[in-house]
């Protein structure tokens, strides 16, 4: 899986990156459609579950937590099954939003696709904003947590300096389990 | 061979040790047992607790690498646990079953680890939840072997503290035990030796005041006992043997002599029968009756008596040889045995010997006595072998000899025995004889001498024999004296004479009636007041009842004789006395005894009216009764010339042929009143 190593891309190299992504997208995006397994996408949703778990805010969510969905997600039912579930003895909610939608109301986001976050006003959101962001899209820079593919296992990176910068405090344990962590 | 292990054979002091050695073994045997149960218990607990805390934080610490599925962190958690020897395995098992992550201490292999533990092996499961739902579980092994490492240790310790304490309590033991058992050992080998040995002078020494103390104190306290039973069983033994032999003699031996008894005699014939073999030529069986022992046995007492009896034995033992042998047979007989005899001359010879020294005078108190005796003598084996046989053979001749004058010596002869048979057969009759009714009385009439009247009757026995016709009161009166049946016989004559004596009163007027009276009535304290009775009740007048006793009754003043011939004249009897100037006349009777009547014997008035002294000496009696104020009698008066002579000399009363002989009843009816008929006449 080449095309998963190196995704910290250079602003510099941005254009060339961007080409191949439309390349990548248009071959891969087949073949993602393929390799999104119904087991990965449960472990996904479980990750981005799991990730609440291991984060703490800095005004803990009082009536819920919300998880925002950005984009078209290929999780199927499986996300949706995470509204059953509570984190820290509250609900979790789940909001599926677009780009225009404001985000601040977001506990967490996952960003299915990157496609307009830079020139989104979410992007300033959440660089600012104490919301924990995931992406298993390496063209989303401006997520803390990204998603990988290492073999056959699921791994994740983590920005930690990214999310402190928003308050968030993302636990050790997760730290440590992080493939790399920035 | 089994008693060798049996236990109670055992000494003690080996019991004790078994005993002790055998309470430590079971004591620490119990403490092991109980200490591996309880450190087994508690160590299990503490361990599974301890593992189930490991489980909680190793499955703490792998959840975040089990939610985000990283196998090899978890993996690494879990490695931590190779810190841990106790750990064998632990596994992170998914709810499929799948091991997510696993950890095996070195040394254990995966499967075994998988498998079912074994009892040593302690197995926790810790549930791995998030967020309400479990992802999986983990499942720890820990390895208990080292708790049966450490039961061992203890093991060991409480076997070394159970030999520590067995050594310890073996070695004070021992000296208990020596506290105890040498003083038992000590009191087992006094038992010994007073039980055995039966020294009873032994003593335990008593050392406390425990329980040995009290044993031996009681051990002493039972020997005590025992010596003092042993000293009075001793005594009493000794006494037992002395009273046995005591009794031995007095059963074979005569208490006023001493000589031995008729007992003895038998025992001794006896074993001289049966040890013929000592024979030594021929034996003289001696049968000796005092003549006149009763005599003076009935006027002297009995205390004289005996006093006789044991001179007599005296002389008899010191005439005969050692060999010889004296027995006092019973009464006043004697039996002597004397050995080697060599005939009938010799054997004569001796028992003239032996009368010799009998009838020397001797002298009781003031008194000199004489005795003289009859012996009848049988020879052994000429006569007979039995013994029994020979003593009545001496008997029989013992009786001749005193039927023939007294004071002889009589050998036996076979006619005698027949004799003795005879008297024997006599008095067997004799006893029947009243109750026969083959006793009457006979009278014989007393004349007053000058007016030719009968004054009175002498009543006299008769025994009409069923075989032998009749039968003389010399014949039967000696046998009933001797059988004592003389009592009876006297009061059946008083009444019989005095109840014919009363009819006759009322018939022919006043006359009087003379009972004869035995010297041996006279010995029974209750005659007077019986004679009295039998006077009262045939109803005949006091003065007219007559009792007649002889000289020889009275010879000497005996103080009974004198109170109940005294008694009797109190009553108003009047006592005669018969045969007066002959035997031991003594005029002093006349002045001791209160009688009424003197009979002049026979022997003077037979040669009368020649004779001249015998004339005299009536003159002299009857002179001497009228001065006493006596009445006087003739016996024996045979012709007309003696009672003319005796009238004369001025007898008042008389007896005999020439008047009537005794007549029995309707006789002499017939003769009173024809007597009357005569002196109405001559009046």
């Amino acid at each position: 899986m080449a095309l998963l190593t190196g995704p910290w891309v250079t602003a510099r190299r941005a254009r060339v990156a961007a080409l191949c992504a439309l390349l990548w997208l248009a071959v891969a995006g087949m073949a993602e459609e393929a390799t999104f397994t119904n087991d990965e996408r449960i472990l996904k949703v479980a990750f981005l579950y799991n990730f609440s778990l291991y984060s703490e805010w800095p005004a803990p969510p009082v009536a819920g937590l919300v998880l925002c969905v950005l984009g078209r997600d290929q999780l199927g039912p499986a996300l949706d099954a995470l509204e059953s579930r509570q984190v820290n003895g509250k609900p979790l909610l789940l909001r599926r939003i677009d780009v225009r939608a404001d985000v601040t109301a977001c506990h967490m986001l996952y960003i299915a696709a990157a496609a307009d976050i830079q020139t989104a006003t979410i992007a300033l959101d959440l660089q600012r904003k104490p919301i924990l962001s995931v992406s298993d899209d390496a063209n989303a820079e401006v997520a803390m947590i990204h998603l990988g593919r290492e073999g056959n296992r699921l791994v994740f990176d983590v920005d930690n300096t990214r999310a402190r910068a928003t308050g968030l405090v993302l636990s050790s344990k997760l730290l440590r389990l992080a493939r790399n962590v920035r | 061979m089994s008693r060798r292990y049996n236990i109670s054979d055992l000494p003690i002091q080996k019991k004790l040790w078994l005993f002790n050695l055998l309470t430590s073994l079971i004591s620490g045997l119990f403490a092991v047992l109980l200490l591996a149960l309880i450190v087994w218990q508690l160590e299990h607990k503490k361990g599974e607790h301890a593992a189930r805390i490991t489980a909680a934080i190793i499955a703490e610490n792998a959840m975040p690498a089990l939610q985000f599925h990283d196998k090899r962190t978890a993996e690494e958690v879990l490695a931590g646990l190779g810190r841990d020897a106790q750990i064998v395995s632990a596994r992170i098992i998914e709810p499929s079953g799948h091991a997510f992550a696993a950890f095996f201490a070195a040394g254990i292999s995966p499967g075994v680890a998988g498998a079912d533990a074994s009892p040593r092996h302690v197995r926790v499961t810790v549930p791995m939840q998030a967020g309400g739902i479990q992802l999986a579980t983990l499942e720890l092994t820990s390895d208990r072997g080292y708790v049966v490492e450490q039961i061992m240790t203890y093991i060991a310790a409480v076997g070394l503290a159970t030999v520590m304490s067995l050594v310890v309590s073996s070695f004070v033991g021992v000296r208990l035990q020596r506290a105890i058992t040498r003083p038992l050992s000590a009191l087992v080998a006094l038992m010994k030796r007073v039980s055995v040995g039966g020294d009873l002078s032994q003593r335990a020494a008593v050392a406390g005041r425990d329980e040995l103390g009290a044993l031996g104190e009681s051990f002493n306290r039972m020997i005590e006992q025992i010596e003092h039973r042993n000293t009075t069983l001793r005594l009493e033994l000794t006494e037992r043997r002395r009273a046995e032999t005591q009794l031995e003699h007095l059963a074979h031996h005569d208490q006023v002599t001493g000589l031995p008894n008729r007992h003895f005699f038998r025992r001794r014939a006896a074993e001289l029968a049966r040890d013929k073999s000592a024979r030594d030529g021929t034996r003289a069986l001696l049968f000796i009756d005092l003549d006149n022992f009763k005599y003076i046995n009935d006027t002297f007492g009995h205390d004289c008596g005996d006093q006789l009896l044991v001179v007599v034995a005296q002389r008899l033992s010191t005439s005969v040889r050692n060999v010889d042998l004296v027995v006092r047979f019973g009464g006043d007989e004697f039996v002597i045995l004397l050995e080697q005899v060599k005939d009938l001359e010799q054997a004569r010879r001796r028992s003239d010997e032996l009368r010799e020294a009998i009838t020397q005078p001797f002298m009781l108190g003031e008194r000199e006595f004489f005795v003289t005796c009859s012996i009848g003598v049988a020879m052994e084996p000429d006569n007979s072998g039995n013994f029994d046989d020979l003593l009545q053979k001496a008997d029989a001749a013992m009786y001749v000899a005193k039927n023939g004058g007294k004071n002889g010596i009589c050998l036996w002869q076979p006619a005698m025995s027949t004799a003795s048979r005879a008297r024997f057969e006599l008095e067997a009759d004799l006893h029947q004889a009243l109750g026969r009714n083959e006793l009457e009385m006979h009278y014989q009439p007393i004349l007053n001498l000058v007016t030719g009247r009968i004054a009175g009757m002498e009543a006299l026995m008769r025994w009409r024999h069923p075989s032998r016709g009749l039968v003389a009161p010399s014949v039967f009166i000696p046998i009933a004296e001797d059988s004592g049946l003389i009592l009876t016989l006297g009061e059946w004559a008083m009444r019989t004479a005095f109840n014919q004596m009363a009819a006759w009163n009322l018939q022919f007027g006043p006359m009087f009636v003379a009972v004869n009276i035995s010297g041996r009535q006279l010995r029974d304290p209750a005659f007077a007041a019986r004679s009295e009775a039998i006077a009262k009740a045939s109803g005949l007048a006091r003065q007219l009842c007559e009792l007649e006793v002889t000289e020889s009754i009275l010879m000497e003043p005996a103080s009974e004789a004198i109170g109940l011939l005294k008694k009797l004249t109190d009553y108003g009897f009047s006592i005669s006395l018969d045969d007066f100037g002959t035997g031991y006349s003594s005029l002093a009777y006349l002045k001791h005894f209160s009688l009424n009547k003197l009979k002049i014997d026979r022997s003077f008035v037979t040669e009368l009216p020649h004779a001249v002294q015998d004339a005299a000496i009536c003159k002299a009696i009857v002179l001497m009764s009228k001065s006493l104020s006596l009445r006087n009698v003739a016996e024996g008066i045979e012709t007309a010339s003696q009672a003319a002579a005796l009238r004369q000399l001025g007898c008042q009363y008389g007896q005999g042929y020439y008047f009537s002989p005794a007549l029995p009843v309707d006789q002499m009816t017939a003769f009173v009143s024809e007597n009357q008929c005569e002196a109405q006449q001559a009046a």
